[in-house]
């Protein structure tokens, strides 16, 4: 609770301990379990492959600064996450990995060692969100090199755990976009099971990364590296990823085939918001005779979306204006490359440009309604 | 001139005739010149190889691809589209002379028009080509725009072509280029022979381009076989089509305002052309944060935040009636937006002759920004100094 307001963070990450997989893989998987890098919270060595590529700079934030001592000297514990939580007056918190962003994203993991990353995952996320249950609410992790593992997975994770959703990354994994059909029984599921899909986009994955690495160029089969620093990707990776993962599932056929199917985007801000449905439906509405929904793309965004916001962002108030329903607001808590702990709350609640009744609805109504929060 | 305010529309296109570079191009490149193919000629085909629209002709031999040229009307795949066909029937049935051009926009009230080519997109934008063929279909390019301006000086302004393969060659063209009276540069957003636009190899042509006083003029086209932002594997056209125009000239925003470009080139004008204005707030807004950020902003040297070299070059278009406008003027200003009406392309078909209505009527932003977005930004921005009593008295005279 902060100055009057219930409130929902639905973008914080918990930062994996660095024997989560060595410890908690089965033995017939204990030999190729992800080990971390010297000194990384962040990249991970899996069976042979390097599941980072080029983002390691952007994760400095993990290194000692004085903001997120407290978590860091306890290991970024599920204490520590609430105390932290507490400090802010958040109070539940939707929670996203961090080596979990890179440690699967990779086409050639084998599905088998994939799907027991994931299992031990969650299975540790799920005694991590034990600690107090009605205030954290875990992103489970699914193996999506083989969508019948994933299957299984989303079974389990359904009938064991009580997870806010399931993590996807937008990037193309093993050349699949997110509308290819191989995913249509996944999506199915997950409707049914009513556990809403939640993509997250970070820069530097082993994975295409759109505008950064791009391999649509008929002379650069490789694909083709136009942006190296850390600046440029993640002004790009975050933002316009996302962007891609609106039109696969909006203007595509996941979210009109699954009308129950709730989506969260994550990780990329809102600012995109307006100016990209109207994009997406204007073109849709010109060009949109090769497309396959039935309805224009941002009648499915508004329907089924969540687009989780910063602090930051100027667009609040004409979002507020437009979209209220689609809105959330995420800290970013604790990688420091959007996140001013413990100051992101405040600089949301004291905004002079929402209501009250906006406020309410963006830091609380709207998310617990997606999220099935009481 | 329109319930009150003159107008310069930013991004016009033409269509060029499919016999431009066999008219214009030196002999000795003749056969080898852009020419379209296949139905309607939609297809850029340069020395051999397809430019856009994928590969279904690469490979063919020189003989087969003979036959298959079209050597008449126009190079487009627009045609194939019967809307398009009907809407633009006057001017179709003239092949897009500049007689019927300025029908056209008399009938829509346009007072001048900034002109962007068709096939100009496509026909020298691949890594693997002849820089000699590539030059000198620059050169044509510009002779055939430059003839074709000349039907209304006042009224028709042309974007150049140039060669960016080769800068010291692409500067020479575009000195010859602004000595023929047009107005700008064509640059695709999408990196060449695998270089990003704040390769230090392009110094030397903005520099020169600075003291030329024309700005360089981003413009995507969706059927590029450039590398593209975009979904990779993805079919559906419109799909890619939404996201290639505007990502693109986000990535040319964070090259030429995040990289120094325009630093370091303070004279140098940008134009981030068709992508409409939406994204320019919260794009500006990230790279201001990212750059302010200890970390992830270390690796870029500049004196001032990003935004701050956008909004003392750049521009970009919108057009009528985007739901963007009010966050634009406030979050961006003004001074930094053109109108366009992408006059005759597939965005346009449903609106035109009316497509300036929306723009003329919006009451979601001041008239005073309406005024500079239709006249004096243009006006400014591509150094035209019209006058707009020259547009009344010729009204008049009409």
């Amino acid at each position: 609770m902060r100055d009057g307001f219930k409130v929902i963070d639905t973008e914080r990450h918990v930062v994996e301990p660095v024997d989560l997989w060595s410890k908690r893989l089965s033995k017939e998987f204990a030999s190729r379990a992800p080990h971390f890098l010297e000194g990384s919270r962040v990249a991970t060595e899996v069976d042979g492959k390097i599941m980072i590529n080029g983002g390691e700079e952007i994760w400095r934030c993990l290194e000692p600064t004085s903001d997120f001592d407290r978590a860091r000297n306890s290991n970024f514990s599920a204490d520590s996450q609430l105390v932290d939580m507490d400090q802010e007056g958040i109070d539940v918190g939707l929670l996203f990995p961090t080596a979990g962003l890179y440690v699967i994203w990779h086409d050639d993991l084998d599905p088998e060692l994939s799907g027991a990353i994931c299992k031990a995952y969650n299975d540790w996320l799920a005694e991590y969100c034990d600690v107090d249950s009605d205030r954290l609410r875990g992103v489970a992790m699914l193996p999506l090199q083989d969508v019948n593992l994933a299957l299984e997975e989303v079974e389990r994770i359904n009938s064991e755990y009580n997870f806010a959703g399931v993590f996807i990354r937008p990037n193309p994994l093993k050349k699949r976009q997110l509308y290819d059909a191989d995913y249509s029984p996944l999506w199915d599921k997950l409707s049914s099971c009513q556990l809403p899909v939640c993509i997250h986009s970070s820069p530097g994955s082993e994975l295409p990364e759109l505008g950064v690495r791009d391999i649509t160029g008929l002379e650069w089969p490789d694909g083709i590296q136009r942006f190296v620093g850390p600046f440029a990707r993640s002004a790009i990776s975050f933002p316009l990823e996302i962007m891609g993962s609106v039109i696969s599932m909006a203007g595509e056929e996941p979210l009109e085939r699954n009308p129950e199917l709730k989506v969260f985007f994550s990780s990329g801000g809102n600012g995109w918001l307006q100016f990209w449905i109207e994009r997406m439906d204007d073109e849709w509405f010109h060009r949109g005779n090769d497309a396959v929904t039935r309805l224009r793309p941002g009648h499915h965004v508004e329907r089924q979306s969540l687009i989780s916001g910063y602090s930051f962002e100027n667009v609040w108030p004409f979002l507020a204006h437009e979209y209220l329903d689609c809105l959330s607001w995420g800290s970013g808590y604790p990688h420091p490359m959007l996140n001013d702990f413990p100051n992101e709350l405040d600089k949301m609640v004291s905004r002079d440009d929402l209501t009250s009744d906006q406020k309410r609805q963006i830091l609380w109504d709207n998310p617990a309604r997606v999220f099935g929060i009481e | 001139m329109k319930n009150g305010f003159y107008v310069i529309d930013a991004d016009r296109h033409l269509m060029e005739p499919a016999d431009l570079w066999y008219r214009y191009i030196d002999d000795e490149f003749k056969d080898r010149a852009p020419y379209g193919v296949g139905e309607f000629g939609a297809t850029t085909v340069v020395d051999g190889v397809q430019n856009n629209g994928g590969t279904t002709f690469n490979g063919m031999d020189r003989e087969t691809l003979k036959s298959l040229r079209n050597t008449q009307g126009l190079i487009t795949g627009f045609s194939k589209d019967i809307h398009w066909r009907y809407k633009y029937y006057d001017a179709i049935v003239e092949s897009f002379s500049p007689k019927s051009y300025i029908v056209d926009m008399d009938k829509e009230n346009i007072d001048a028009g900034v002109l962007f080519g068709s096939a100009l997109l496509y026909f020298n934008w691949r890594d693997n080509i002849d820089i000699d063929l590539v030059d000198a279909s620059c050169r044509a390019y510009n002779d055939w725009l430059h003839e074709y301006c000349s039907y209304a000086p006042n009224r028709l302004f042309g974007i150049a072509a140039v060669p960016m393969h080769d800068p010291e060659r692409a500067i020479k063209e575009a000195q010859r280029a602004v000595d023929l009276g047009h107005v700008g540069f064509y640059l695709r957003p999408n990196p060449l022979l695998g270089k990003s636009w704040h390769h230090s190899d392009y110094d030397k042509f903005y520099s020169a381009v600075e003291e030329l006083g024309r700005p360089i003029c981003f413009h995507e086209g969706g059927s590029t076989n450039m590398p593209q932002a975009r979904l990779p594997y993805n079919k559906t056209f419109y799909a890619r089509h939404a996201m290639s125009h505007p990502f693109e000239q986000m990535l040319a925003v964070i090259s030429m305002a995040g990289h120094g470009v325009m630093e370091q080139h303070p004279d140098l004008k940008v134009f981030f052309a068709e992508a409409t204005c939406g994204w320019v707030p919260f794009l500006l807004e990230r790279l201001d944060w990212l750059f302010e950020h200890d970390q992830l902003g270390s690796d870029v040297q500049l004196k001032e935040r990003p935004s701050f070299y956008f909004r003392r070059q750049g521009m970009v278009s919108c057009e009528s009636g985007e739901e963007t406008l009010p966050s634009y003027e406030k979050l961006v200003g003004p001074d930094h937006l053109l109108w366009a009406s992408d006059y005759p392309h597939p965005d346009q078909i449903m609106k035109f002759p009316y497509s300036l209505d929306p723009m003329v009527s919006d009451k979601s932003i001041p008239a005073s920004m309406i005024e500079k977005v239709l006249w004096d930004n243009p006006n400014r921005f591509f150094g035209l100094n019209l006058k707009k009593e020259d547009y009344a008295q010729a009204k008049e005279a009409a």
